[in-house]
């Protein structure tokens, strides 16, 4: 195998696989991934942990078609580092590849692609086309709640499920908060589903990554895989066979309290209070009476903070404390110039929404201070 | 300010409660540790004149002391007298640091005015646990931590001593490394073979002649011999976990019946906390078997818990994973891990849990009452640690 390209595009394409690659305990080959250049004019790379499996390809100069393996990220690496734009990859004797570029030259070792483990992209089956800004929004404003640790206490992933005949929802939640949104069925019409999916969260973070630049995109669903496919990239995706928690009796059906406060207000004095927090000490506090919203950060180690902002509110006072980072999760995703807070009393979660997007709820449970 | 460090050490301990509770005891050799492979945990001093110590297999104590009154123990009542003397150094310092359930270390140092000179001082606090508990205490008060545990031990039990700066030599040079607290068996054998037999032989030698020969422990070995011990007294410290186990009556392969131990462990271990007021996330298992291999296992909850049925089941879940089919010599439960402050509440913490810890809080109010006999388990009824 011998070809030519430049840097920016390789390095490009190598950051698409490589997290792919990332998995501890994985065998040696897991680590790399498959180039093949082919006479069309294209290097395809390929990378898989045998449950997410990405082909993704770009267009080289090949002089010579064939293919290989190696590190994704030593190449990465490798590639970055190159002092020229154009750079050569070339087979060699003794299972190495040569990286050259400018003067500089690598040589990496390889394992055979014979050895390269093989990859179910399901080809022949029909996939459906979708809205990739609508699917950016069911990962993108529910990937938060994705649960942080290998925790084996909550599900690891967003979990999709029809609600009823009109609705789709995607669901994340790591035990302290949740957040869903979700879509009319139809602008989701061809991913047909009786019972809820789960996508890990890898593979939620790697179909972000490679829909970013999208606008159409195609899905399916086969034999517990999920697989995603655009104009250059294909994924496939192993779906978890967990059990999701019945999440529905948690979100109080009766929020008869609300109010709205402007977004980036909000976020920001979140933010400037939250200077005081540290892992010990991580609430804010969020003191509501009318027309005001007091937040109070306190720190026995550090001091105290606190700040108010105006609101539209008139009812009960209440006060309730949040994990300063799930709050800011939980609002970060809203686009809309304002946030609306809803709430049932201070042993029920606190439900965010988007008053402009109602496809969008976070709850975060209370702390008890 | 001259420092002034006090260490105070319950006489028999647990042997004495035995005989205070019980006055027919009094007099009569009183050994803690009836379970028939387990250890002795503490023997009176009646007993220890047949060579009965703590630390001791059972069986050894039996044939030493065959006419030994054997008593199973009752650690939750020797814990409440310890908290009420722990309680009552409180109020000659706040710098208290309990070392174990019936010894501490208190820095008294320029509280003179406060409580009067340093003797006078031991013999009112001896005088107070005493008239609360009818219990006897050694105390021992010295320029350090180190010398004031030497000091308690010289006169025992019932002893008050006293060492000032200024006798720490003569006093310390011919005391036997055996007194010495730090050095064990081992150390004194390899000592001996040097030909050294007190402290004062170790300063015969040069500090590099020590750490050549032990390395660390070498200098610390110096530092020891000549009385110096800089470590402070530290109130509290924080504590890391909490634990329980014990030594089956004889080996096990009924499952049922090593849970209904877990079970008794797992409560022992979340009164404390819950009297401590401390929350833990890590719960872990240990399990000796026949061959004395010993295996240990951990999880982590999501959240942090003192509720005695939460913790059964982590430990439950731990035995069941063991896949074991080999007989168990022993079973313990463990909580570490532990979180203060403000808590997190839940998305799915269920009504289980919340009947279990009401149900906690209210035998815990039931038990301090009325008494740890009173009511109990069903699951448990039958056993009798």
């Amino acid at each position: 195998m011998k070809i030519a390209t430049d840097k920016g595009t390789l390095s490009q394409v190598l950051q698409k696989v490589q997290a792919i690659t990332e998995k501890k305990g994985g065998m040696p080959i897991n680590a790399h991934a498959l180039l093949r250049a082919t006479e069309d004019k294209t290097l395809e790379v390929s990378a898989t942990d045998m449950e997410l499996s990405i082909r993704t390809r770009i267009d080289v100069d090949v002089l010579t078609p064939g293919e290989t393996t190696v590190s994704a990220r030593k190449l990465l690496e490798v590639v970055r580092e190159l002092p020229r734009e154009e750079v050569t990859l070339q087979s060699e004797l003794n299972h190495r590849l040569l990286v050259q570029s400018g003067r500089a030259r690598f040589q990496l070792s390889t394992i055979p692609a014979e050895d390269f483990p093989e990859m179910k992209f399901y080809e022949d089956m029909e996939l459906f086309p979708f809205d990739a800004a609508t699917i950016r929004k069911c990962f993108g404003k529910t990937m938060y709640g994705i649960p942080q640790e290998n925790d084996p206490f909550s599900v690891a992933g967003v979990y999709c499920h029809p609600i009823g005949d009109e609705l789709l929802r995607f669901i994340a939640s790591d035990g302290h908060r949740l957040s869903y949104y979700e879509v009319p069925r139809e602008s989701l019409a061809g991913l047909h589903m009786e019972q809820g999916i789960v996508i890990p969260r890898k593979a939620v973070q790697e179909i972000l990554k490679v829909i970013e630049k999208e606008e159409s995109i195609f899905l399916g669903l086969m034999e517990k895989h999920f697989i995603l496919k655009t104009r250059d990239t294909l994924l496939s995706m192993l779906l978890l066979e967990e059990e999701y928690p019945d999440y529905r009796l948690i979100i109080p059906d009766e929020r008869p309290h609300s109010f709205l406060v402007n977004r980036d207000d909000l976020h920001a004095a979140v933010k400037r209070v939250s200077v005081l927090t540290n892992t010990k000490w991580r609430y804010v506090r969020l003191i509501v009476s009318n027309g005001s919203l007091h937040l109070q950060a306190e720190n026995f180690e550090l001091g105290n903070a606190s700040d108010e902002l105006d609101i539209e509110y008139e009812g009960d006072d209440f006060a309730v404390a949040y994990n300063v980072r799930y709050l800011m999760e939980a609002i970060q995703v809203i686009e809309s110039p304002q946030v609306c807070l809803e709430w049932l009393d201070s042993h029920h979660g606190g439900v965010f929404r988007d008053p402009e997007d109602p496809g969008y709820v976070g709850l975060i449970m209370p702390m008890v201070v | 300010m001259v420092r002034r460090v006090m260490h105070m050490d319950m006489d028999a301990f647990y042997a004495s409660v035995e005989q205070v509770d019980n006055p027919h005891l009094k007099g009569k050799p009183v050994i803690i540790g009836a379970s028939k492979r387990g250890m002795v945990s503490a023997a009176s001093y009646e007993a220890r004149k047949y060579g009965v110590h703590s630390a001791m297999p059972v069986f050894q104590a039996r044939k030493l002391c065959p006419n030994g009154i054997f008593l199973p123990g009752r650690k939750e009542r020797y814990r409440e007298i310890s908290r009420k003397i722990m309680a009552m150094l409180q109020n000659v310092s706040p710098l208290v640091e309990q070392v174990s359930i019936d010894e501490a270390f208190v820095d008294i140092s320029g509280t003179g005015a406060l409580h009067g000179p340093p003797g006078e001082l031991g013999q009112k606090l001896k005088a107070r646990i005493f008239k609360s508990t009818s219990l006897t205490c050694s105390i021992g008060i010295a320029p350090n931590k180190f010398l004031a545990k030497i000091a308690s031990d010289m006169k025992k039990p019932d002893g008050l001593t006293i060492i000032e700066e200024e006798e720490v030599h003569s006093m310390l040079g011919q005391l036997p490394l055996s007194k010495i607290p730090g050095i064990g068996t081992k150390t004194t054998t390899f000592l001996e073979r040097l030909g050294v037999k007190s402290p004062a032989d170790i300063l015969r030698h040069p500090p590099a002649f020590w750490t050549q020969k032990l390395g660390k422990a070498g200098s610390h070995l110096y530092r020891m011999a000549q009385g110096i011990d800089h470590s402070p007294v530290t109130p509290s410290p924080v504590i890391k976990s909490c634990s329980a186990e014990d030594t089956f009556p004889e080996d096990t392969q009924d499952m049922g019946l090593v849970k209904k131990w877990l079970f008794h462990q797992a409560e022992t271990v979340a009164r404390e906390l819950r009297h401590k007021g401390l929350k833990g996330r890590t719960i872990s298992l240990k399990v000796k078997f026949r061959d004395f291999k010993i295996v240990t296992r951990s999880l982590t909850l999501p959240d942090p818990t003192n509720c005695t049925q939460t913790i059964y089941e982590g430990a439950c879940r731990l035995l069941e994973r063991l896949h074991t089919s080999g007989k168990i010599r022993l079973v313990g439960v463990g909580l570490a891990n532990f979180q203060k402050g403000p808590q997190q509440m839940n998305l799915y913490s269920n009504l289980h849990t919340l009947r279990s810890e009401r149900l906690d809080s209210a035998m815990d109010k039931i038990r301090e009452k009325y008494g740890d006999e009173l009511i109990k388990k069903g699951l448990i009824m039958d056993l009798n640690p």
